[in-house]
């Protein structure tokens, strides 16, 4: 096998024009040659790049990088003495030599930070801003400047956000949402249109329980309303006579039925068609992060068809005898929050993975089942000698107390259930209790699947692994979050692993030694046995090896 | 090939020295830097970081051509400016490497007994990485 070259070509965007750096002089050959370019080999060393998610579900995390340029003829010096590279872009390609450069999309895409100067060099920082988005905070819009008949005593306050169905546990018809009063008669629904307002419910001062308030007391006005600047459709309740000061109202509603175009995803009309609240999970998705990128200013890339794809997962994604049924996400925002605490509390309600994968795109990933197309690193072709590790599971919680429902009016939850891993209990010989909060699920089919998802990463068997294989073979192999296949006799089973199946959770490349390191978690845990205890007080286990013995251990 | 042994700063005027090297030197050496994974079952996969024409040779001459060799570093600043470098200027086709040289100047004094004294030097040239290229 010949040896093969490879190139990391790097793009720094400055005021005065981009440089272009690599390891060595490398010439890009552009149609015009006039716009010929050439990269200088100044790059000392690029370092490494590391992405990663987590198990169980929590939010991406995206490893900031650093180059080091050669600067002994002062060259970036006087370029940079009078102008700041800060928050300029910089960009890696990996590419191999003589192939295309246009056809390789950017290995890591960055904004510069403070760059350190040494004698002879210089450091450049440069930190992943896809994600910059989430640290928005959605606001209290409800301000004096924004309504300006706010009651005394009221300063700000937050109009609700209301995603699919949130309606009151049949059993305690109290209302899920406390509504902000604006007004004598008025108080805020959502800060955009709802499909239907399922109920109000009234409780004046001195009564102990809310009742519901008769439709015809009220009227549900959705009005243009100037949200720091920007006019948003907000969907008020207009009660016919002013309130008592300390009434209470709170509502169960039917809320977002609209969602911009997304992909080949049409945008959906409030009032239109297809009727309804939305329920699918992804259109929840979409409609957050519209919300946050429309206060962030910005524009964020999304793997639209992937994600799209998963839209359509999740609309057949529970096995159930009376046949598949969907995942429904119903939930409110009722508090100031940011993005990244919203999406930290909403991906885990449908094991949603949330990362930006090897094209810069950000994208999810639901692990359904099994891939049987998956990649397959092995001992023989690409796991490097010596660095296959594996450690016993971790976090492990054989007993999940879900909560579900949840009441935002008072936090409390009203469907709370549990999972139990009997053989995994019966193995430990202990309960290992979590609790998880599902905030935007009220279907106790979903959460139930959802739990069930998570348990199986979390189980006794849901063993770790880390290897290092050769980057620019496997590359496009490689992905967060993707479903791989492992080959190794260090596998902990039985004569090993072959093809056994883990999902990625990390990637480190080191793109001077052009190393990747993977961190997995198998997929499906590997079976521990629970011990059998006989009448004798002795402990068997019951295992066969390669021969067939059995063995007993007497305890 | 005494004599034909030249330098050039710019690949066309060239500047021969007073003499060749001595036998048992290496010109146009191939180096190789890899990078290398080797799989647990011996699969090996190579990255080649660069290759470069090198040469290691030694020179031995009088104190009164010192100064040749000595303008020759002085030309090259030592290990700061490449040039270029061949065993015989007058050949066709003119095998030439394009190199840097070892930091400083240091012949060595074989015997100062003799009149005039006699020079050993170790010339060690690096050849610089040619440049590569990708397609738009």
């Amino acid at each position: 096998m010949a040896a093969s070259k490879w190139h990391i070509l790097a793009s720094i965007f400055l005021d005065s024009g981009t440089e272009f750096v690599s390891g060595n002089e490398v010439h890009l050959a552009i149609s015009s040659p006039a716009e010929s370019r050439i990269y200088e080999g100044r790059a000392l060393a690029f370092g490494t790049i590391e992405r990663s998610i987590t198990s169980p579900i929590g939010l991406p995390s995206i490893s900031d990088a650093k180059i080091r340029l050669a600067d002994t003829d002062f060259k970036l010096r006087t370029l940079l003495a009078h102008q700041t590279p800060r928050r300029r872009m910089l960009s890696l390609k990996i590419v191999e030599d003589g192939t295309s450069e246009s056809a390789v999309e950017p290995s890591y895409t960055g904004e510069i930070g403070t760059p350190e100067y040494g004698p002879g060099y210089v450091d450049i920082p440069f930190k992943d801003r896809t994600f910059a988005w989430i640290d928005e905070t959605i606001p209290n819009r409800i301000t004096r400047a924004n309504f300006p008949d706010l009651p005394q005593g009221i300063d700000e306050a937050f109009l609700p956000y209301i995603f699919g169905r949130v309606e009151s546990h049949p059993d305690n018809p109290q209302g899920v949402i406390e509504l902000p009063r604006l007004s004598a008669s008025r108080f805020g629904l959502a800060a955009h249109t709802v499909f239907d307002v399922i109920a109000i419910y009234r409780k004046l001062p001195g009564e102990g329980a809310s009742t519901i308030v008769d439709p015809g007391d009220f009227d549900v006005t959705v009005e243009a309303t100037n949200l720091d600047g920007v006019s948003t459709d907000c969907t008020f309740i207009d009660f016919l006579l002013d309130q008592d000061e300390g009434t209470e109202v709170r509502a169960d509603v039917a809320g977002l039925d609209s969602r911009p175009a997304w992909g080949t995803l049409p945008a959906i009309v409030s009032g239109g068609s297809p009727a309804g609240e939305l329920r699918n999970p992804i259109d929840t998705f979409i409609n957050i992060s519209f919300m946050l990128l429309t206060k962030f200013g910005g524009e964020a890339n999304f793997d639209t068809d992937h994600i799209i794809e998963i839209r359509e997962q999740f609309e057949t994604v529970i096995t159930a005898p009376s046949g598949a049924l969907p995942y429904l996400c119903d939930g409110a925002v009722t508090e100031s929050i940011t993005g990244r605490a919203l999406l930290g509390r909403f991906l885990p309600c449908f094991q949603l993975d949330m990362f930006q994968d090897r094209g810069g795109l950000i994208d999810l990933n639901f692990t359904f089942e099994e891939d049987a197309g998956r990649p397959v690193f092995s001992d023989g072709q690409d796991i490097e000698q010596d660095s296959f590790f594996e450690s016993g599971a971790g976090p492990t919680f054989n007993q999940i107390r879900f909560r579900y429902m949840l009441t935002n009016a008072t936090g409390e939850w009203a469907g709370s259930e549990l999972f139990d891993n009997d053989d995994d209990q019966a193995t430990l010989g202990e309960i290992e209790p979590d609790i998880v909060d599902l905030f935007f699920v009220r279907d106790f089919a979903t959460a139930q699947d959802v739990i069930a998802r998570r348990a199986s990463f979390l189980a006794l068997g849901s063993y770790r692994q880390e290897f290092v294989v050769p980057f620019p073979e496997v590359k496009d192999e490689l992905e967060l979050a993707a479903q791989v296949g492992l080959s190794t006799p260090w596998g902990l089973e039985t004569g090993g692993y072959s093809n056994r199946e883990a999902k990625i959770l990390g990637i480190t490349v080191d793109l001077d030694t052009l190393k990747a390191t993977v961190r997995t978690i198998l997929r499906v845990p590997q079976e521990v046995i629970p011990p059998v205890l006989i009448d004798s007080g002795e402990i068997t286990f019951d295992m066969t090896f390669d021969g067939e013995a059995t063995g007993t251990l007497i305890s | 090939m005494a004599g034909f042994t030249a330098y050039s700063m710019n690949g066309v005027d060239w500047v021969p020295l007073p003499r060749g090297p001595r036998f048992a030197g290496t010109f146009g050496e191939r180096e190789q830097i890899d990078l290398e994974l080797v799989t647990g079952r011996g699969v090996r996969w190579i990255y080649r970081l660069f290759d470069r024409d090198n040469a290691d040779l030694t020179f031995r001459f009088p104190s009164d051509e010192k100064a040749d060799f000595r303008m020759m570093h002085d030309l090259a600043d030592g290990k700061a400016i490449p040039f270029y470098f061949t065993l015989d200027y007058t050949a066709s086709p003119l095998v030439a490497i394009y190199a840097r040289k070892e930091a400083g100047f240091k012949p060595v004094i074989l015997s100062q007994a003799s009149d005039p004294v006699i020079y050993e030097y170790n010339l060690k040239l690096t050849g610089e990485i040619s440049p590569d290229s990708v397609e738009e």
